[in-house]
């Protein structure tokens, strides 16, 4: 079940911080059909490592990033977080390794207590887990995370409730909170969808200061390919489709060659910020831009009736996930990989 | 001009003083055509574009002096009942966060003839209900389905495009559209942009879209104003805006958008924290944070400066500026 981290081929085995295998999610919904928002997705994610899962909005971004932090039970499938399974009968999962895994939501309005100063909401975990001694050094520990996230000077942030923060602050604790018990990877979902470009870097930025600098290895959930991208550097991407993961390799590797026509078209998908090239771009390569009804979902290839180049074999038979023969690492669930009759 | 704002000034009232929002603003929107008002979050985008339809908080207050003309009527002097005739028929707006905005309880249809009855002296069902199935229609959406759902029952790109149909019910000639599509995924996104696109080209309605996701309105846009702090700091025409941005602030707004295509380049951050709007720094709102900020900066506050070219910028080291932008 383990397997050898990329970039470590030839190297030691390493068990991956979280692994997911053959994981389905199915929820029930009105008029007693099932929607699954995940299908037999299995993804590791190693030490150190950024994965960016990019999907459609309902494509079951969320949903991953749930599993993958231990709060939502897949209906099958294993969960190990550190080698160790999350859901398994008896063994029951340690504190310690739960918490290696922490989050950061999209809406920091709702994740912070908004009667609680930043330095009680801040506070609090060096106290609870014994990490600081005594109150002088908690909040010593508290004016360094601040200063770690970019919240200067940390004196005139302390004492602020949430609504006094504009967005971007508000993220920046969301941020320093989830750093504070060391852990191994942060899930963080849509973490800069709301805010503008200038504190969108400045956010990116941060997170990649904690990947290089603390080893700290984060899921990167996001509808936006260029901030998955820039944050993701040379890591890896995962496309979500109804549940599915459609393609998954290297993320420049994705960007410039996708072998799925469902990427291809997220890339046609994303506006340019010059007003030239936006305007020369056609309408985006898809048959139909309505995802459909998740309850009802197509046969064969799922996303066959949306796709330009779909023939007869994409009706009936499911592409499984496989590597592409110029790349191993490169995996697509598409009957062409590529090769598609334009 | 289809609207002018002229020394538009607007402050909340709270209980730390007044927060000035929208900071003596003068600026207009072209006669059908599409402008792009862009900036930061908080940086007055929205207070502005209700003020136009009166729809700000009561604790905002507009300054005595402040106009806005539409049609070279002041709207600022409307009573609350030409307002309201106002808004819909003259001018329509698609709010921020619109897709939550329809009525849960109620279907489509009703809420589109609720609209046009509330609006109109003579109701007719037979031509409300048509004008409603075809404006679905121009929004892609099968008026059948469409009509009898609830919202529930429809994914939030289709609801937002129910938003727009509705925002086209009464004929307006100002179409003002808050961030339609910042919670939206790329396709719909894009899907979207479409067609407005279209919706601009057939009925060559006035545009004014506000946005701080500047590459969204690139492709429609032809006029574009940076707004920064309740200031307007740059407009002009967006391709050349886009391309060759002038003020040390569009400068760092437009440069820190990251790009999927070429190399993979690292992108910088305007440094510093957008300004309390309570105890505006003096001078030049932006000089704490400008790269080219000298003594002049912190001590007058510079004028829109025009540049030639239809462009305008409130920098008094616009040349500089401009230099280093080109290099
Ligand atoms: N608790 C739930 N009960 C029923 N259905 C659910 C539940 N949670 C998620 N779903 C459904 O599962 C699918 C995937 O949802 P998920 O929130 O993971 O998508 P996402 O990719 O994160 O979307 P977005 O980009 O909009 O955040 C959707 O069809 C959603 O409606
Ligand atoms: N009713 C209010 N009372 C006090 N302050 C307010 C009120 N409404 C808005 N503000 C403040 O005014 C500033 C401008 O708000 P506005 O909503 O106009 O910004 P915006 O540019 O539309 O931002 P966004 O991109 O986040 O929508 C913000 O700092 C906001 O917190
Ligand atoms: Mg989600
Ligand atoms: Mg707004």
């Amino acid at each position: 079940m383990f397997q050898v981290g990329r970039g470590e081929e030839g190297g030691p085995v390493m068990t991956p911080i979280i692994e997911l295998a053959h994981v389905c999610m199915e929820f029930a919904v009105p008029g007693g059909k099932k929607v699954c928002a995940a299908r037999d997705v299995s993804l590791e994610i190693n030490k150190g490592e950024v994965v960016a899962v990019v999907g459609e909005s309902g494509c079951g971004k969320s949903t991953i990033g749930k599993i993958c932090l231990g709060v939502q039970k897949p209906t099958a499938g294993e969960v190990l977080i550190d080698g160790k399974p999350v859901w398994g009968r008896g063994l029951k999962m340690d504190h310690k390794t739960r918490m290696a895994v922490q989050v950061v939501h999209q809406d920091s309005y709702v994740s912070l207590n908004p009667v609680k100063t930043l330095y009680q909401t801040l506070s609090a975990p060096f106290r609870y887990y014994k990490i600081s001694k005594g109150e002088a050094d908690t909040e010593k520990k508290v004016i360094d995370l601040l200063n770690s996230v970019g919240l200067n000077p940390p004196e005139y942030f302390i004492g602020k409730y949430p609504f006094q923060l504009s967005g971007g602050q508000r993220q920046r604790v969301s941020i320093a909170r989830a750093t504070i018990l060391d852990p191994k990877v942060i899930i963080a979902d849509e973490p800069v969808s709301g805010v503008d470009a200038s504190l969108k870097i400045s956010i990116l930025d941060l997170m990649r200061r904690l990947n290089e600098e603390k080893g700290i290895a984060f899921l990167y959930i996001t509808h936006d390919l260029a901030t998955a991208r820039y944050f993701g550097r040379e890591g890896r991407m995962v496309v979500m489709y109804l549940g599915s993961i459609v393609e998954q390799g290297g993320i420049n590797e994705l960007i410039f060659g996708p072998a799925h026509p469902y990427l291809e078209a997220l890339l046609h998908a994303i506006p340019s910020p010059d007003p030239k090239k936006s305007k020369e771009k056609t309408g985006i390569p898809l048959k139909n831009l309505e995802m459909p009804d998740p309850a009802e979902p197509p046969t064969g290839c799922l996303f066959h009736p949306r796709c330009p180049y779909a023939e007869k074999i994409c009706e009936t038979g499911r592409p499984v996930l496989e590597s592409m023969e110029s790349d191993p690492a490169h995996l697509a669930a598409c009957h062409f990989k590529g090769k598609f009759r334009r | 001009m289809m609207v002018k704002f002229e020394n538009l000034k607007i402050d909340y009232i709270v209980r730390e003083g007044a927060v000035k929002v929208v900071d003596g603003i003068t600026f207009g929107v072209e006669r059908g055509r599409v402008t792009a008002l862009i900036g930061e979050s908080g940086s007055g985008k929205s207070t502005l574009a209700k003020a136009i339809l009166r729809t700000n908080s009561p604790n905002a207050k507009v300054s005595k002096e402040s106009r806005i003309i539409f049609n070279g009527e002041n709207l600022l002097d409307l009573s609350a009942e030409q307002i309201r005739r106002f808004r819909w028929q003259k001018a329509a707006m698609v709010f921020q966060a619109a897709q939550n905005a329809l009525n849960p309880t109620m279907r489509i249809k009703d809420q589109l003839l609720d609209t046009m009855m509330d609006h109109e002296e003579k109701f007719d069902y037979g031509r409300a209900l048509k004008k409603a199935s075809d404006l679905l229609e121009m929004v892609r959406l099968i008026p059948g389905r469409a009509l009898n759902a609830y919202p529930h029952e429809l994914s939030g790109g289709m609801r937002q495009r129910v938003i727009i149909a509705m925002a086209l019910l009464l004929d307006p000639e100002f179409l003002i559209l808050d961030e339609p599509t910042t919670a939206l995924d790329v396709i719909t996104q894009s899907y979207i942009f479409d067609l407005l696109d279209e919706i601009h080209k057939r009925l060559g309605i006035t545009m004014f879209f506000i946005t701080h996701d500047v590459s969204a309105v690139a492709r429609l846009a032809h006029n574009v104003a940076v707004l920064y702090a309740g200031k307007i700091f740059e407009t002009g025409p967006s391709e050349a805006l886009f391309r060759f941005p002038v003020h040390p602030y569009s400068q760092g707004l437009l440069s820190a958008i990251p790009s999927i295509e070429g190399e993979q380049v690292s992108r910088k951050a305007i440094p510093g924290m957008p300004p309390d709007l309570i105890n505006k720094p003096s001078g030049c709102v932006f000089h704490p944070r400008c790269y080219l900020a000298e003594n002049i900066c912190s001590m007058k506050e510079p004028p829109l400066i025009n540049m030639g070219e239809g462009r305008l910028a409130a920098c008094f080291r616009w040349e500089e500026a401009k230099k280093a932008g080109l290099s």
